[in-house]
């Protein structure tokens, strides 16, 4: 109840703190001040109580809430048990508020150390509001009767457990990646009020710099988050790249782009006035894609085509989700267009051979890409509303459009650099251009021979060396004058690294397939793998069976263990494993060994036998197997509706002692299936399953085939030719980002 | 306004060329009959037809089984890798690929997971 009533507060708060905020720019009423400031904070509190509270029933273990019961269990250790705050819908769109309402108070304070007008505070509280309004409907704060208003569950019941934590989330990045995430997406709503209260009151030049301070801390957080996102998938999820073009991480990078963007109509604002229209509206597409993106991944309208498992929210949060998309779209627009006069540009000239005219086309060319990740993300939803075929888009859709405009990009960053903001007589750069361009296709002829003459591959390395050269140059030449204004060198020559390690890393990647088995050798590329042992790790939790396989990895000149896991959760009843890659890098590439298929080959002639029968183990004659029982005790342990746990028990006499086991299979009345799970044969390296299960008139005359096999992992080995670019690409973008934010920490002569 | 008319006609012309771009990449959902026809790559939703045997072959990491689609028509399927990690319980899986002869030769399966993630109020007592 307390939970419920504090987000309805909340949203109260932000609602009142928006209107007052308002009407103290409207009614120039100094006591309206008081108010507006009292229900900020208010505002804030309370989303900040909500989020404490929910805390604090996660880490009580209070299954009584459907969301606790949803996402966490017992036995989750500390960080985990935090992070499971935002494992589901609801709490994420709570940290979402949460992060909104701190990026605020830093707002605020910002506000009143420059002396900016309150305007754009309360722009900002109206979004919280519709934050606020969705927990409404989407509360993370529902008791399990509640949720399950069919389920005849009493008012005071309180499960044993809760459901727990999907365990492929179990992992240090999920306490990372998020939160991040959700920062950035937070920090882009300042760049979009500020610009909105700048536009409102036809002053936009006195807010440029404090937008772009706001801006480029924006792109920096986003951009760190997107790609810790793609780290986490490539180094435990296995997904064997850091990037899919997947809708979940399309949506984001859109956002990012178009910020991106606002960075550079900032900095054409700054060297030459004008812009000013532009510069709203890619303020404004930032926050609107942060929005967008939220609808997409959360209204269900992606879930058949993306990897990431989405639940439609219904149909209540689904068409709010549609009026807050539709309200940050008109509203805006409306502000705008009260507004256009005002902004009316001076004719501009551009000069050709200015960097001004070549950051415009590169600026042009970050748009096309947005628009074209944009149309191809949205394609399920416009294939629906149009009632087309549904098809699917493969990835090379977005690579054979983004290998052009790379390159485009990549030339327009490079030759830019050669020019001032205002123009430069071409003949005083043909002396350093020529040189560049020569290194550049000296060493790119170089790189055909090597890349097995790929043209287009080719011409993206061009380009990037060029940049990369120009870049460094001036770069050395800021450094040596003590000049530390660098950051969009770092930046970009951060983007050249990323552009090429993700060219050498995807374009040339090759993958082979290896069985792992013990006493058996399986090679690829060189490399002979082998099964040294598996370990049982993590014993003390009791909800898995955790095994790392120590796998030899030796060449010529190398000898070197890789270990990938393979482990069984009860969240899906130790039905089907779960695997986590592991990956040996080296300078100049990555061996990547993701297991793909854990199975059994035969290893003997299966037996068959009917309850109370005794059979000679087929390994050793002296040994036998004696068929108990059925056991059904754990038939409704199985992981859904119709699955089911069928049990039998079993005696061996293996070399004169008894062993007693139950062997199972999971049984699925639905689709009639039978999964057996292996089990090793006491004192064995092979395993048993009970493979075949033919019913007749009763138990007893039915008969059951145990099969024996023993284990093979097999795995995708991937070479990945120096995806660490990729890496020092993202750090040196986000170093960039930071070093630039630096010049703008002050913001001078702001007429008020 | 010349400036505007300019701009829309290029975003217009922009926004052609993308959707032909489709084409290459687009790949339609469809049913075997259909592929079978197309004989171009498509993707077919069904289910495993588990009364045939499945082999994978571990000398040509190949994987065979059975499967129809959801009008019931049969297909021999060919996959060049392992059987998926869930394939056994997977109540619905999607194959990418194209039809040669009677065989589908499959570069990727897509197996859909029975999901915890629907809450049951029955699993509650448990």
């Amino acid at each position: 109840m307390f939970g419920k009533i504090i987000i309805y507060l909340a949203s109260l708060f932000w609602l009142l703190s928006f209107l007052f905020y308002l009407f103290l720019e409207k009614s120039n009423k100094e006591s309206l001040r008081k108010y507006a400031n009292i229900t900020f904070w208010g505002g804030v509190v309370s989303i900040l109580l909500a989020s404490l509270y929910l805390l604090f029933n996660i880490l009580s273990h209070n299954f009584t809430l459907t969301y606790v019961w949803s996402y966490s269990s017992r036995n989750l250790p500390f960080f985990l048990l935090l992070s499971s705050f935002y494992a589901g819908q609801e709490g994420s769109l709570l940290l979402w508020a949460t992060w909104m309402s701190l990026v605020g108070v830093l707002l605020y304070f910002y506000i009143k150390q420059n002396n900016l007008s309150t305007l754009s505070l309360s722009f900002f509280a109206f979004s919280v509001f519709f934050l606020t309004l969705i927990l409404i409907f989407k509360t993370p704060f529902a008791d399990l009767w509640e949720s399950f208003p069919d389920g005849n569950i009493p008012k005071d019941f309180v499960p044993q457990d809760g459901r727990g934590l999907n365990p492929i989330l179990e992992n240090y990045w999920i306490a990372i990646h998020p939160p991040i995430l959700f920062l950035g997406y937070s920090f882009l709503a300042i760049p979009f009020v500020l610009s909105l209260a700048g536009i409102f009151q036809r002053n936009f030049e006195g807010y440029s710099r404090a937008i772009t301070f706001w801006a480029l801390i924006g792109a920096g957080v986003l951009g760190l988050g997107i790609m810790l996102g793609g780290f986490w998938a490539y180094e435990t999820l296995g997904w064997g790249g850091f990037w899919g073009w997947d809708p979940v991480e399309n949506s984001s990078l859109v956002p990012w782009i178009f910020v991106v963007v606002l960075v550079h109509t900032l900095l054409l604002h700054k060297t030459k006035g004008g812009f000013i229209r532009t510069n709203f509206i890619f303020a404004w597409l930032a926050f609107l894609g942060v929005l967008y993106a939220t609808y997409l991944t959360r209204s269900g309208v992606l879930s058949d085509t993306s990897v990431h498992s989405f639940v439609d929210p219904g149909k209540v949060v689904n068409v709010l989700l549609l009026i807050f998309l539709g309200v940050f779209i008109l509203f805006p627009i409306v502000v705008f267009l009260l507004r256009f006069k005002s902004f009316e540009g001076e004719k501009q000239n551009i000069i050709i051979a200015s960097r001004q005219f070549f950051t415009l086309l590169g600026i042009v060319i970050l748009i096309v890409s947005s628009v074209v990740i944009l149309v191809g993300t949205s394609l399920p939803i416009t294939q629906n509303f149009i009632g087309a075929k549904k098809v699917a888009l493969e990835p090379s859709f977005y690579n054979q459009w983004m290998l052009p405009l790379a390159i485009l990009i990549l030339l327009f960053n490079g030759i830019s650099l050669y020019f001032n903001w205002k123009g430069t007589d071409l003949k005083l750069i043909i002396k350093s251009a020529s040189l560049d361009l020569i290194i550049s296709v000296v060493v790119s002829i170089l790189f055909l021979f090597l890349s097995n003459y790929s043209i287009a591959y080719t011409i993206l390395f061009f380009a990037s060396f060029f940049t990369l050269l120009v870049n460094l140059r001036k770069l050395v030449k800021k450094l040596a004058k003590k000049n530390f204004r660098i950051g969009a060198f770092v930046s970009h020559l951060g983007i050249v690294f990323l552009i090429v390690g993700a060219m050498l890393s995807g374009g040339f990647e090759r993958t082979q397939t290896i069985h792992l088995t013990e006493g058996k050798k399986s090679s690829a590329f060189g490399y002979v793998f082998e099964l040294l042992r598996k370990e049982q790790i993590e014993q003390e939790k009791p909800d898995r069976e955790k095994y790392r396989f120590y796998v030899r990895m030796s060449s010529n000149n190398s000898n070197s263990i890789v270990r990938p896991i393979v482990y069984w959760s009860s969240f899906n009843n130790f039905e089907q494993p779960y695997f986590e890659p592991d990956i040996k890098t080296f300078l100049s590439k990555d061996v990547y060994i993701a297991p793909k298929s854990l199975i059994f080959n035969d290893f003997f002639t299966p037996v068959t036998m009917k309850k109370g029968d005794a059979v000679e183990a087929p390994w050793s004659k002296g040994d036998s197997i004696y068929f108990l029982s059925y056991d059904m005790s754990s038939m409704h342990l199985g992981s859904t509706q119709n699955n089911f746990m069928f049990g039998l028990a079993l005696r061996y006499n293996i070399d004169g002692k008894i062993y007693y086991d139950t062997v199972y299979s999971v049984l699925n009345m639905k689709m009639n299936s039978f999964s057996p799970v292996w089990k090793l044969v006491p004192t064995k390296d092979f395993a048993i399953g009970f493979t075949k299960f033919q019913p007749a008139e009763n138990l007893e005359q039915s008969t059951v085939e145990l099969s024996f096999g023993q284990e093979m992992l097999i795995a995708d080995v991937t070479v990945k030719p120096f995806i660490i670019l990729v890496w020092i690409g993202v750090i040196l973008t986000v170093i960039g980002f930071i070093v630039a934010v630096n010049k703008y920490k002050r913001i001078k002569n702001v007429s008020q | 306004m010349k400036k505007y008319i300019f701009i829309g006609a290029f975003g217009l012309i922009f926004l052609v060329v993308i959707l032909l771009s489709f084409n290459k990449s687009a790949i339609e959902y469809t049913d075997f009959e259909t592929a079978r026809k197309l004989s171009k790559k498509v993707q077919v939703v069904g289910t495993w037809a588990k009364e045939y045997p499945i082999n994978y072959n571990t000398a040509t990491n190949m994987f065979e089984f059975f499967m129809r689609d959801k009008k019931g028509k049969l297909m021999y399927v060919r996959f060049n890798g392992p059987q998926p990690n869930n394939f056994t319980i997977a109540p619905e899986f999607v194959v990418k690929g194209y039809v040669q002869d009677t065989t589908f030769i499959a570069s990727q399966i897509i197996t859909k997971c029975p999901s915890k993630y629907e809450a049951d109020p029955e699993t509650i007592k448990k």
